[in-house]
């Protein structure tokens, strides 16, 4: 695919690339900042929700009598109440391939999981709402609950919605090449079963919203989302109003790693806004959020690999089965990516894929740290790691002999995707220097000779990120009259650090100092469009939209400037707060051509007055950021216990914008992507109850038993978008996971095992090395067979 | 019922009812929005404040607890123009991303930097191990309170020092900015 973007030459005497700290940080570090708990409005309620206390059941009847009589209580809101008034929550809409569901704000007929919101109080005070709340009853006929989503799909499978033929919500296939004869002219076939349990993303911060009426009749959400304009459509669709009457702003947001999208609690809230003519607030407790918030992951992997005697991966064959909870929106869709980038960073002449979501009665699966990608990079990281285990080859020989090779980029992947840039060799033999991955093994031959369980791993992954060729990312730049800069971001912030490395683009390109471009973002009322933050796609498709609308502003000023100067615009240079004609000498400052950017008369003819330029970028392809992450691990021989000892990413997202940055989210990436390995993993009961609903049963990483880590990086730039960048939110999240696993599995070699789920709890871990000393002790002629298929040639 | 403490060197006296928490009367009664609240389960940490010094999670704590003692929160650290040395060093070293647990973290720092001026990595883990971030993967936290550490022992107030030439205007743009 030929580029069609012109590339950023970088000015090594600018700040773009380098690491400058944060604009934002100084509100955040006195405890300023303003999330939406953090603000207050005249006349305020509280809202609080009545949610379903089973996983599947018919409503019979809701008893409100008693909460409307409760003190504080101004309005108890049901299905029967609004249902005249509010639409359904959007589904999937127009796609053909996935099942759309109907999903009321509050349950009317049927409750499809447990949290799922069935009434709403408002009233003067969070007590007295959470109080009101009590004091409702709910009839329930119970239905069996469908909570194993392999079962979901079998025949004669009690169904979760009983308007749908079955339980499937999305099923896609793909294949490419001659799957037969790969697997026919294999030596070896290789399976591998996987298990990757949902997870909630856990933001620090819950979901939450303040919803305000006025007496013009608009609606005003302060909402904690990942994308206000879509959030937008969704409450105008709902509510039934006019899309310019709605109106979202997103404040100081406490992460959102892909939970804080669209929730029907949301809707309700604004409905009792208008209903009452006063602001309401809603902020979700810790089990709520466990309960109702989406939850990611949630797949059953079955691999099979064909492959030679020598480890060459001649086919692959995938299926893909997720929880997808009780209701389809978007998101339902997420297996497919994970089917598509299967084959990694393989070059892989025979693939077929195919994916099922499963309706359950557990709450909707949704997009969470690199959706749909961990799982894939989980796939087949795991499955070459089995591969090589199987045919005693040495793991990374066996990689370097698969990988896509430099010279196919633009790659066409057998999953049917395009890879923009890539040089996974390169990148695999710098992480072995950069790791000593030699000194790595030295130390692992020296520990297990003392009798320890210490294993070392090296993975590659590649992602997909961007995804703007269909789904553009905005930004607007004004320059004032007074010649401040202002960036108005389509992409909103919730940890990332935007203001900064969009203030570095806008200084290079125009000569001021990044500390004189202000950020706003996360208000519909001051861009006419935005789309998602979320995909890594913030520097790519977001920056590079800024780029483009500071270029455009840049060349009114160049023209403005010329005019001034009398010079032509070819050879003026914007630096420092000037603007210069090369060889004159001549000169004006950036803050007289602002200035007289507003002065009509002064303007050259047919100019317009104002410095104010708006862009949609919408890159010809996706990126693919990739890299290799290395662990050494020991595992506790009496507990079970994993202990990381050494860390090392080496990732390739492209330019970078500023490495500050970059490094803490690599950090913070890696350390999720450990959790998922290690610690997490949501638990429902057979009943569809939720196990896990608080911090102190569903386990984050605390900071005495995280690890540190180095972090290195190779530069391969995309070629799909002006500043070069790939992505890098996801990166860390996705590359952890089957690094530390692979390394389990090594530091368990002496008992055998292969890690089938996750996490690596030190119960499950424990597990697999009993049953390796109960198969050691077994004679051998009753051993278990392996699950290598060994061919006869 | 009347409860008095002295927030942040402010007298706050309040009618509240006995069984509100600490951190629901710091946040609505002396409106102070900087400590905040993450989890039902005192795990998450980011309610951290000083009671008479000592470091306590103000969600596990009733305000009638706290009634006649000291309680300094993010705020009594230092603000915009008097940043702390702590708050100084998570900025510099990027301690922080989504700024939600930041508060909590740094008052966390700050206690354990008044007991122990030169902890080593360990030793910070530990005293953090109450407070939960999700962004940062830690790494930067733990550099963040070293810096902290180090800029205290060496008597070294950078921050104080730019806040000064802002005031007298030759720093411009956001506060504490090209320190």
């Amino acid at each position: 695919m030929a580029s069609t973007v012109q590339s950023l030459a970088r000015n090594e005497e600018g700040v773009l690339g380098k690491p400058m700290t944060r604009m934002e940080d100084p509100k955040f570090i006195t405890g300023t900042g303003k999330f939406i708990d953090d603000i207050r409005l005249p006349g305020m309620l509280r809202a609080a929700f009545v949610r379903a206390t089973y996983a599947h059941a018919r409503i019979l009847h809701i008893d409100i009598s008693k909460a409307i009589g409760c003190k504080g209580v101004r309005l108890v809101l049901t299905a029967a109440e609004i249902a005249d008034d509010i639409a359904e929550v959007p589904s999937v809409g127009r796609s053909k391939v996935a099942t759309a569901t109907h999903r009321q704000v509050l349950a009317s007929e049927e409750v499809n999981f447990v949290g799922e919101p069935v009434a709403l109080v408002v009233a003067d005070d969070e007590r007295s709402a959470r109080e009101g709340a009590e004091l409702i009853e709910v009839e329930y006929d119970q239905l069996p609950p469908v909570v194993d989503p392999e079962k979901a799909l079998e025949k004669g499978s009690p169904k979760v919605h009983s308007y749908l033929k079955d339980n499937v919500g999305y099923h896609f296939e793909n294949s490419f090449g001659d799957v037969k004869k790969a697997f026919a002219a294999a030596e070896h076939v290789v399976r591998v079963d996987l298990e990757f349990p949902r997870l909630n993303a856990v933001p620090l911060e819950p979901r939450d919203i303040i919803a305000s009426y006025d007496g013009e009749g608009i609606l005003t959400a302060w909402v904690a989302s990942q994308s206000p304009h879509e959030m937008r459509s969704d409450l105008a669709s709902i509510l039934g109003m006019p899309m310019p009457k709605v109106r979202v702003i997103v404040s100081d947001m406490g992460g959102g790693f892909g939970q804080k999208g669209f929730y029907p609690e949301y809707a309700s809230v604004c409905y009792a806004a208008m209903k009452l003519g006063r602001p309401v607030k809603w902020v979700e407790s810790r089990a709520e959020n466990f309960l109702a918030a989406s939850q990611g992951r949630g797949q059953t992997q079955h691999v099979e690999a064909a492959v030679t005697k020598d480890g060459r991966i001649l086919g692959l064959k995938v299926k893909v089965i997720c929880d997808g909870g009780a209701y389809s929106d978007w998101s339902i869709s997420m297996p497919e990516t994970t089917v598509q980038m299967s084959t990694g960073t393989y070059d892989i002449g025979a693939f077929s894929g195919e994916a099922f979501t499963a309706f359950t009665n557990k709450s909707p699966i949704g997009a969470y740290r690199g959706a749909s990608r961990p799982e894939a990079a989980y796939l087949i990281e795991r499955t070459v790691n089995v591969i090589a285990k199987e045919l005693k080859l040495d793991p990374v020989k066996i990689r370097l002999k698969n990988y896509v090779p430099r010279t196919k980029f633009p790659y066409h992947s057998a999953g049917g995707l395009t890879y923009d840039s890539g040089d996974y060799e390169g990148n695999m033999r710098a992480a072995l220097k950069l790791a000593k991955y030699a000194d790595m093994l030295r130390y692992q031959r020296t520990a297990r000779a003392r009798g320890e369980l210490v294993g070392v791993a090296a993975i590659t992954y590649v992602e997909v990120c961007g995804f703007g060729s269909g789904y553009p990312q905005t930004a607007a730049v004004t320059v004032t009259d007074q010649g401040d800069v202002i960036v108005t971001s389509g992409t909103t912030p919730h940890g990332q650090g935007h203001w900064t490395p969009f203030a570095q683009i806008v200084a290079d390109e125009l000569g001021v100092e990044p500390k004189e471009v202000l950020f706003r973002s996360g208000d519909t009322n001051s861009l006419p469009w935005s789309t998602i933050t979320a995909g890594s796609r913030s520097a790519v498709v977001g920056g590079s939209a800024v780029l483009l609308a500071t270029r455009r502003v840049k060349e009114k000023m160049t023209k403005i400037a010329a005019k001034t100067l009398g010079t032509g615009t070819r050879r003026l240079t914007f630096s420092k707060g000037k603007i210069y004609a090369e060889g004159s000498g001549k000169k004006v400052s950036f803050k007289e051509v602002a200035s007289i950017a507003y002065r009509p008369t002064e303007l050259p003819e047919g100019m317009e007055a104002s410095l104010y330029e708006y862009c949609a970028f919408a890159p010809p392809g996706n990126t693919f950021p990739f890299g290799t992450h290395l662990a050494m691990v020991e595992v506790d021989k009496e507990t079970g216990k994993v202990k990381i000892i050494k860390y090392v990413a080496v990732d390739d997202i492209g330019k970078v914008l500023n490495p500050l940055i970059v490094d803490g989210q690599v950090q913070g990436g890696v350390l999720q992507g450990i959790s998922q390995a290690l610690l997490e993993g949501i638990v429902y009961d057979d009943n569809g109850q939720l196990v896990t609903s608080t911090l102190s049963d569903y386990h984050i990483p605390v900071a005495d038993t995280a690890p540190s880590m180095e972090c290195y990086r190779t530069e391969t730039p995309s070629p799909f978008n002006p500043l070069g960048a790939k992505g890098v939110g996801e990166a860390g999240t996705i590359a952890a996971t089957p690094v530390i696993a692979n390394a389990v599995e090594d530091a368990l070699s002496p008992f055998e095992a292969t890690v089938e789920k996750l996490p690596l709890t030190p119960s499950y871990i424990w597990s697999l090395m009993r049953a390796g000393r109960d198969r050691a002790s077994e004679p051998s002629g009753h051993r278990k067979a392996g699950r290598l298929t060994r061919r006869s040639t | 019922m009347r409860v008095q403490m002295e927030i942040n060197g402010i007298r706050t006296e309040s009618n509240t009812d006995a069984t509100t928490l600490l951190s629901d009367f710091i946040r609505e009664e002396a409106g102070l929005t900087g400590t905040h609240a993450g989890c039902d389960t005192s795990n998450c940490g980011a309610c951290t404040v000083l009671l008479d010094g000592r470091v306590v999670k103000s969600c596990t704590v009733l305000a009638v607890q706290a009634a006649g003692r000291k309680v300094t929160t993010i705020e009594g650290l230092g603000d915009a123009n008097d940043l702390s040395p702590v708050q100084y060093a998570f900025w510099k070293k990027h301690g922080l991303q989504c700024g939600f647990c930041t508060p909590g973290m740094i008052v966390s720092a700050y206690a354990l930097l008044q007991r122990n001026p030169d902890p080593d990595e360990e030793e910070i883990r530990n005293a953090l191990a109450g407070n939960l971030c999700r962004c940062t993967g830690y790494v930067k936290i733990v550099e963040s309170v070293r810096y902290a550490a180090k800029l205290t022992r060496e008597g070294k107030t950078p921050f104080r020092a730019a806040a000064r030439r802002r005031k007298e205007g030759e720093i411009h743009g956001p506060p504490g900015e090209s320190l």
